[in-house]
């Protein structure tokens, strides 16, 4: 049977997807972070490996339920740290999208793409919220680990994604990335 | 085919976004500091060159400024990674360092600051 033959075993794979990055949030306020609302961004795995899976509509379900679900766990929905998670996430997403209709990007560099986008943008709101343009002075060294972030969650998505293709039969399904002959879902 | 993790056209996207945040690294107007803007929880305001000490509040402690007569840094905050200490002395015009966790930023100030302002 095909995979969207199945839409309900879909809304339980994203399902799990947000449910993963909800827990994955909570994991991460174990470990330091440079500033009170930015994390690892281990959380933002699940959201590429949708929106490789399935495109950028259940990408950014899968954005918008991992920034509440993370919220709700981590105690933080409707603060000023929800909307700087909120914009980052939104704009992660967006660049993310464009990003994976590139064939010749990987996993890691969509990924990088997506939490520079992540980062700039808590920071610009962060610098209104603040009212200082200061915080752009942390550009250097924060948008470095988010870089660096950025390229392990790029890997951990491919994990993902290679479960799903290879043990739940779901197709390739964006950029250029498609298989030759159609695919069909294994048993 | 398969998405693949890394190609090398990921490589040119992660040393491309490596070298935009290194430029971000604010290298500072020439010249020398005339004073410097403390912008915290409170409000923001202008300290002239070599003030000293001085002690801000925010909601994490109190961040130290050490304000000397050819620049000034922070010297202690009550942040986990401290990156704003490790922005080190600021000795040009322009050069910021910020607390975010606890809401404290240090600029110094000078001559050509006005380029600067667009972004306010």
């Amino acid at each position: 049977m095909r995979w969207d033959a199945e839409p309900t075993a879909r809304a339980a794979h994203m399902g799990f997807l947000i449910a993963l990055a909800g827990a994955l949030q909570v994991l991460e306020l174990l470990l330091p972070a440079p500033v009170p609302w930015a994390r690892l961004g281990l959380a933002n795995a699940p959201v590429l490996a949708a929106l490789v899976l399935w495109g950028p509509g259940p990408g950014l379900w899968v954005g918008v339920g991992k920034v509440v679900v993370g919220a709700l766990f981590t105690g933080r929905f409707l603060t000023p740290g929800f909307f700087l998670s909120a914009g980052g996430t939104l704009a992660a997403v967006a660049v993310m999208a464009a990003a994976v209709r590139l064939p010749m990007l990987g996993f890691v560099g969509v990924s990088a793409l997506g939490a520079e986008a992540h980062l700039l943008t808590q920071l610009a709101l962060a610098s209104v919220l603040l009212r200082t343009p200061a915080v752009w002075a942390l550009v250097p060294l924060a948008g470095t680990l988010a870089l660096a972030s950025g390229v392990v969650t790029g890997w951990v998505a491919s994990g993902v994604v290679r479960v799903a293709q290879e043990d739940l039969g779901y197709p390739p399904a964006t950029g250029g990335n498609r298989a030759t002959s159609s695919p069909s879902a294994r048993t | 085919m398969k998405r693949r993790v890394f190609t090398p056209w990921d490589a040119l996207v992660v040393a491309g976004l490596l070298a935009v945040n290194l430029v971000a690294w604010a290298p500072g107007r020439p010249g020398r500091p005339t004073g410097y803007r403390i912008t915290s929880q409170t409000g923001s305001r202008t300290v002239a060159a070599d003030t000293g000490r001085i002690e801000v509040a925010g909601p994490l402690g109190t961040t130290v400024i050490e304000v000397g007569d050819r620049s000034a840094r922070i010297v202690d905050s009550p942040c986990p990674l401290k990156l704003c200490v490790r922005t080190g002395a600021l000795d040009r015009p322009g050069r910021v360092a910020a607390c975010l966790p606890n809401r404290v930023a240090l600029e110094a100030l000078g001559p050509g600051g006005d380029v600067d302002a667009v972004g306010r």
